[in-house]
């Protein structure tokens, strides 16, 4: 469709109020606007909150699909992305919830090729991936105040209110964080 | 007092020189305090009174001076983590994937459940409502007088049986409009029969009855 793609490269201003409006007015296939304009930013989310690869791409797709279902309920008073944020959190939860379940297999039903390998030190890996491991072992809130914070770029008051909780407890789980973070930066760099 | 005697003692450069634990426990709690401005300072999202108040708490502490400095490290250290980013055959085959699932659902988005409920919320209410106005208007034209305090409690027993309907109606009309002949209670009532009586041999005809008034009168 040249369409959707004319008006939805990256950079481009889209009446998002608009394509909601006509998705909501029946029209389905405008909703790709909206997927092709924050894909990318929620992948980018997902890969920095779920510490598993193959899982990322589930999020992405059930957090569209959710939005999609919900977008009725979008009331504007956020950013289109705020909001699209907001259901990528809880989608990723639910895909990490069903990642723990799905872990608790016993060792033997586990084809050896896909044990991770002790033999690569810490320090040879690639850097992205041990700060993403790093971010992976904090504490979920924190976590996610993190990522939306430094990778979305949300200011505090929206990542509350699209946590649920105070601007003050979003900056004091950002300071723990960070904190902890530093702290194993610094265990590795001795 | 003398912890008083002492902390003035360690503010002036006494000879102890020791934190003493009233001055520890100070800062301690100035820190936690302000841990939350750290963040904003760190971001330069701090201005006024309050920015100086943590800037001269920064000078006094290297604990949160250090913090600062962290928050605004890792901060700029992480922010230049990049995902790997999704390759166009990825991008493509997960959008698909996406408007597949959408179309599946074969309905306009926001009309779900939640909607519908929204929409035929007031549907149990009108119905109570209707129930009320029923009972109400159950009741055949010709009326006994009403006794004081029939009517309120047939209110009463409509509101038991149709509960916020009967109330809606109660408000609405007023409470002569619910009054029921004490012939209708039978309906409410059914093991209720009036049986005929039979007139007595001791009984005193009415006539006789309306001759000792016109006696007494007389």
């Amino acid at each position: 469709m040249p369409r959707i793609a004319a008006v939805t490269a990256e950079g481009t201003p889209v009446d998002e109020a608009a394509v909601i409006a006509r998705v909501l007015a029946g029209q389905v296939d405008d909703f790709e606007i909206l997927v092709r304009r924050h894909q990318a930013a929620l992948y980018g989310f997902a890969w920095r909150q779920l510490a598993d690869e193959d899982r990322v791409a589930e999020a992405v797709q059930r957090t569209f699909v959710q939005a999609y279902r919900s977008l009725g309920k979008f009331d504007g008073r956020a950013a289109f992305r705020t909001w699209l944020l907001g259901i990528a959190v809880r989608e990723c939860r639910a895909v990490e919830r069903r990642a723990r379940r799905d872990a608790a297999v016993s060792l033997e039903q586990v084809p050896e090729g896909s044990l991770p390998s002790d033999s690569v030190p810490l320090e040879r890996q690639v850097e992205p991936a041990l700060v993403r491991k790093w971010i992976a072992r904090l504490p979920s809130r924190q976590r996610t105040v993190l990522n939306l914070r430094l990778f979305a770029g949300l200011p505090f008051r929206e990542i509350a209110a699209a946590q649920g909780i105070s601007e003050n407890a979003a900056k004091v789980n950002y300071f723990y964080a960070v904190k902890k973070l530093r702290q194993w930066l610094t265990e590795r760099g001795s | 007092m003398a912890d008083r005697a002492r902390f003035v003692t360690s503010q002036r450069g006494g000879r102890t020189g020791r934190t003493l634990p009233l001055r520890r426990a100070w800062h301690r709690w100035q820190c936690w305090r302000l841990r939350v401005h750290l963040v904003d300072c760190a971001e330069g999202e701090l201005a006024g009174r309050l920015r100086l108040r943590v800037e001269r708490h920064l000078a006094l502490c290297p604990e949160c001076d250090r913090s600062a400095a962290d928050l605004r490290a890792v901060a700029a250290l992480l922010r230049g983590v990049r995902a790997p980013a999704l390759t166009e055959a990825e991008a493509v085959r997960q959008r698909q994937e996406v408007m597949r699932a959408v179309r599946a659902m074969e309905r306009v988005p926001g009309r779900t459940a939640n909607c519908a409920r929204r929409a035929f919320g007031w549907a149990p209410a009108v119905a109570a409502a209707a129930a009320a106005v029923w009972l109400a208007t159950r009741v055949p034209q010709q009326r006994a007088p009403a006794q004081p305090g029939d009517g309120q409690a047939m209110g009463e027993v409509a509101a038991a049986v149709v509960g916020e309907g009967a109330e809606v109606a109660r408000a609405s009309r007023p409470l002569a409009a619910v009054e029921v002949p004490v012939a209708e209670l039978a309906w409410w009532e059914p093991e209720l029969e009036l049986e005929p009586i039979e007139p007595s041999a001791d009984e005193v005809p009415v006539e006789e009855m309306a001759g000792w008034i016109a006696g007494d009168t007389a």
